[in-house]
């Protein structure tokens, strides 16, 4: 092990998720067509080359250039409201040509970049923050969350409030403040439900909630997932034998449910070792954020191990059944342009990082 | 940067527990339960059924049904279990009264839906077409029956433009109404659209697993799946309606052939007793879905969902003089004891304006003016009033103003100089004030208005507030409504007219006098075009009205009957009125007695 530095590791693991999601996707090819492989295919081709540009970067500049990053995307997701594309309900892509692009999910790196400058930036070593200095962190959580709620998607949105927290909490926050903050939010759900929500709001959230309550889909998808999972068994049903997912009970099976196609095929063994390769890189990513010097470098790290957790832990609580329906990706299997390319931009960072 | 340390470690730990649980998790269903999954994913399709909930009843006064469920079958498909839409659509074409052509283009675009839910083909099919569908269910893959409700109108158009109809919700009703999915049915006119959220029940769901010959094996899903959870269906409320069916029936048949409305109300407390509009339409035409074609040359000779009686504003020709008198008498603008000289015309800078009766009236006091409708009456005196006078009065008596009741209404035009000033930009004329005195010009009216206009003066000064919805059964319901200072003094001379317009020699009104009981109202001939514009044409035709209130001394109900260019009042809608009247005091007598026989 020691042979290999913690930087092969990574960039070995990113490359056999890669690999393993278009291996995925070509399984699932005889139904939907090659179209959604072929453009993966561009997209992971795209993202090594968009990882390998950002892992030669200075870290300085990374640091230089967050807020200007961060600043350019919280414009693109005001601009969508005027120019964007509305796909099954949620206004969250600009379509540029033959490709869409989702800029919630590139925020999730903005944010992440914007919180470390601004927690990197403070003097001293200073730790457990009071409320006066949680404004501003908060305030560039809350900016693009609002943007993300409104379009609405709900999925993008709790990922990115998992993130956020993940840094306010990981740097610290005075128990006292801590006391208030839960305080006001309890005393804020009242109003907010009542006043701010329209009705039909309300009822996305209800269904949210219970999955029974919404007889359209949760509850039905989930158990079709589970059916999926289960009848893969130990070794599977093998490469592209899927009955569930080949023979389109499986909704959304490309992008959501990716993992339980894994499973279904791959069975218990292809599903702990996905499991496997996912878990180590966080690992690594949080090995790496302790190991570095700079303050900025070690939240930015952290984040980005982060934003790699949340999206992990939703979408396979979800495939599991664990949890009600969220549409979140789980990087690198799901199919999505957006998604796959936030996801090497992230490595890349790290990578980035890690060079020194 | 020790505390750092501490969070990191922390964190550490917390990612180790997930990767556990989650291993865990693929253990319990994948090693644990696998078994049972490989087995039902072999051989099982598991489907999602969402139940209908019937909608609520509708109730009549009495208690009757006026509207209600009764089964219905409904062809459905999962588009995701199709694996051949075209021998699907043969064989569903041997059974089904649709040609093979249009199943085979409708299964197709079903089976491209990514849709898990299913899709009806086929509504309300018969029992011969059920039948045969159960007996070739294992050739029919993909296919159920769904058993559903389907609304019945046992009284047919007599009330449907009152009740209204449902249909499935559109893209708006999604987003703005509460608790409403795409293939849901909500109330889109009528009664079915104001009471929608209470009639509205709540669909169920029911998961069952079905195996390759589409028989169903639930057993088998229970077992593997505990998190399963089916819901039950919640029916919607029932409504119990202010009308009484046989009232309603009858207004309608009193109309026949005629277009036009007949609106019935208590004038004690403002319920309406019956709504009846003509033309109506036939509900079954909508549940069935007639196509365009079909639909179209439906509504050219008699199709329509209007309600005239609140939706309609027409001018109120000569029942407005019951207004107009009122406001002579309280301005003290007109004597009762002197008299105009009507010679069957009248001038105003040179032009001329005619009364109904061309030979004239001879020596009219306001008694008369009203009894025989005398227009020069209400023309040389409603000038000294002015109109500004006039439109205050018409404002008290509900006139230009929402009624109140549920249903969707428009509220006419109650005009005066600010309002011409204001929509015409204009200044007002004094021949316009003359022919609005007897309901001709700019002002409007909905038959229900003017049916809570006649209702005042027969309660003695309430504007009710009409209702079509019973509240509770228990407390007595009282007068709601304002109640305005009207002087009883006038509302008494008011009252003496409209009796004898009804029952004196030379009234307008004699073809509502009855035998069984006595009745009070006034004639209004409406023109639509003006005089000098004679035709013979239909539409040309003056509108006919008769508001009334019955019986003349203790008033109970008020009716009003509008016949669009129905012609003269007197002849064509006072009879109508008089049937609604006899009818309404017959069936009271039969009830009470009944209702004392039993007490018996």
């Amino acid at each position: 092990m020691q042979s290999l530095s913690r930087s092969s590791w990574v960039l070995i693991l990113t490359m056999l998720l890669a690999v393993a999601g278009l291996v995925n996707l070509y399984s699932i090819s005889k139904l939907t067509g090659l179209e959604a492989f072929k453009k993966q295919l561009i997209w992971v081709m795209g993202g090594v080359m968009t990882m390998a540009v950002i892992s030669r970067l200075k870290p300085l500049m990374l640091k230089r250039h967050s807020f200007a990053f961060y600043l350019f995307l919280l414009v693109l997701l005001v601009l969508i409201f005027v120019f964007g594309k509305t796909v099954s309900g949620s206004r969250s892509w600009f379509q540029l040509g033959p490709i869409s692009v989702q800029p919630s999910e590139f925020i999730k790196i903005g944010i992440i970049m914007m919180l470390a400058n601004y927690y990197g930036s403070e003097v001293g070593l200073k730790s457990n923050y009071r409320s006066s200095e949680l404004f501003k962190p908060l305030t560039f959580l809350i900016l693009p969350t609002i943007a993300v709620i409104a379009q609405p998607d709900m999925g993008t949105a709790i990922i990115l409030v998992l993130i956020g927290s993940s840094i306010i909490l990981l740097l610290g926050i005075s128990r006292k403040t801590l006391l208030w903050m839960i305080i006001i939010l309890l005393i804020s759900i009242i109003p907010i439900w009542h006043i701010m929500l329209k009705d039909y709001q309300r009822e996305r959230i209800h269904s949210f909630l219970d999955t029974s309550s919404d007889p359209f889909g949760i509850s039905y998808n989930s158990i079709q997932s589970q059916i999926a999972i289960g009848s893969g068994m130990g070794y599977g049903k093998g490469f592209s034998l899927g009955s569930q997912s080949n023979l389109n009970f499986l909704p959304a099976h490309h992008t959501d449910f990716a993992f339980s196609v894994i499973a279904e095929e791959w069975g218990f063994l292809g599903a702990v070792f996905i499991l496997l390769l996912y878990f180590s890189i966080i690992i690594y990513i949080l090995i790496t954020a302790t190991s570095l010097e700079d303050r900025f470098a070690t939240i930015t790290c952290f984040g980005v191990g982060a934003m790699f957790f949340w999206h992990a832990v939703i979408n396979i609580a979800m495939a599991t059944g664990l949890m009600p329906i969220i549409g979140t990706p789980l990087f690198f299997i799901s199919y999505g342009g957006s998604s796959t390319l936030t996801a090497f931009i992230g490595i890349g960072i790290v990578l980035c990082l890690m060079r020194k | 940067m020790e505390l750092l340390k501490h969070r990191f470690r922390a964190a550490f730990f917390f990612v180790a527990v997930f990767f556990i649980i989650f291993s865990a998790r693929l253990f319990y269903l994948q090693i644990y339960k696998g078994e049972e999954y490989r087995i039902f994913s072999e051989k099982n399709v598991l489907r999602m059924l969402e139940l209908p909930a019937p909608r609520g009843r509708i109730f009549d006064r009495n208690g009757e049904k006026i509207l209600y469920n009764k089964p219905s079958f409904n062809l459905k498909v999962f588009p995701k279990e199709i694996t051949n839409s075209e021998s699907l659509a043969e064989k569903l074409a041997e059974i089904l009264d649709i040609p093979e052509k249009e199943l085979r283009e409708k299964l197709r675009k079903i089976a491209s839906l990514e849709s898990f839910h299913p899709i009806t083909i086929a509504k309300d099919i018969s029992r011969e077409e059920l039948f045969l569908i159960e007996k070739n269910v294992q050739a029919l893959e993909s296919i159920f029956i769904e058993l559903g409700h389907k609304r019945f109108y046992p009284h047919g158009e007599a009330a449907a433009v009152l009740l209204g109809y449902t249909g499935l919700a559109d893209t708006k009703e999604v987003n703005t109404l509460h608790k409403i999915n795409p293939r849901d049915e909500v109330g889109k006119m009528g009664v079915e659209k104001v009471f929608d959220s209470e009639l509205r029940g709540t669909n169920g769901l029911n998961y069952i697993a079905v195996n390759a010959h589409g028989k169903t094996i639930s057993a088998a899903l229970a077992n593997i799946m505990l998190t399963l959870r089916n819901k039950e269906v919640i029916s919607g409320k029932d409504i119990h309606l202010t009308i009484d069916a046989q009232l309603q029936t009858t207004a309608d048949d009193a109309l026949g052939e005629e277009k036009g409305t007949i609106v019935v109300m208590d004038v004690k407390n403002g319920e309406i007793l019956a709504m009846a509009s003509r033309p109506s339409y036939n509900s079954e035409h909508i549940w069935k879905k007639l196509s365009p074609e079909q639909e179209n040359k439906k509504r050219e000779k008699y199709f329509s969902f209007f309600n005239r009686s609140i939706q309609g504003t027409y001018p109120p020709g000569s029942v407005l003089k019951i207004v107009t008198a009122f406001a002579l008498l309280e301005e003290k603008t007109a004597d009762p004891k002197s008299s105009v000289y009507c010679p069957g015309y009248y001038f105003i800078n040179k032009k001329r304006f005619n009364c109904w009766r061309k030979e004239g009236h001879g020596f009219v006091n306001l008694h008369k003016a009203v009894v025989e409708s005398c227009d020069v009456y209400f023309y040389e005196r409603s000038l000294k009033l002015g109109v500004d006078k006039l439109h205050s009065y018409l404002k008290k008596f509900g006139l230009g103003e929402k009624t109140g009741i549920v249903l969707p209404e428009k509220k006419g035009i109650n005009p005066s100089t600010a309002w011409k000033r204001k929509y015409l930009k204009e200044p007002w004329y004094k021949g316009e004030t003359i022919i609005m005195a007897i309901g001709q010009g700019y002002v409007t009216a909905t038959p229900l208005q003017i049916n809570l206009m006649t209702a005042v003066v027969a309660n003695g000064g309430t504007i009710c507030r009409p209702k079509i919805r019973k509240t509770d059964k228990t407390t007595l319901s009282a007068i709601t409504g304002t109640v305005k200072s009207f002087d009883q003094k006038s509302l008494d001379f008011l009252k003496k007219a409209l009796y004898d317009a009804v029952n004196s020699e030379r009234g307008t009104g004699i073809y509502a006098r009855s035998k069984i009981v006595s009745v009070s109202g006034k004639t209004g001939t409406a023109q639509v075009v003006s005089a000098k514009f004679e035709s013979t044409k239909k539409r040309f035709q003056d509108h006919a009205w008769f508001t009334a209130y019955a019986p003349s001394d203790s008033p109970e109900i008020s009716v009003t009957v509008l016949v669009e260019n129905g012609g003269s009042g007197g002849v064509v809608a006072a009879p109508m009125a008089k049937k609604v009247i006899e009818t309404y005091f017959t069936l009271k007598k039969q009830r009470e007695e009944t209702q004392i026989a039993e007490s018996e």
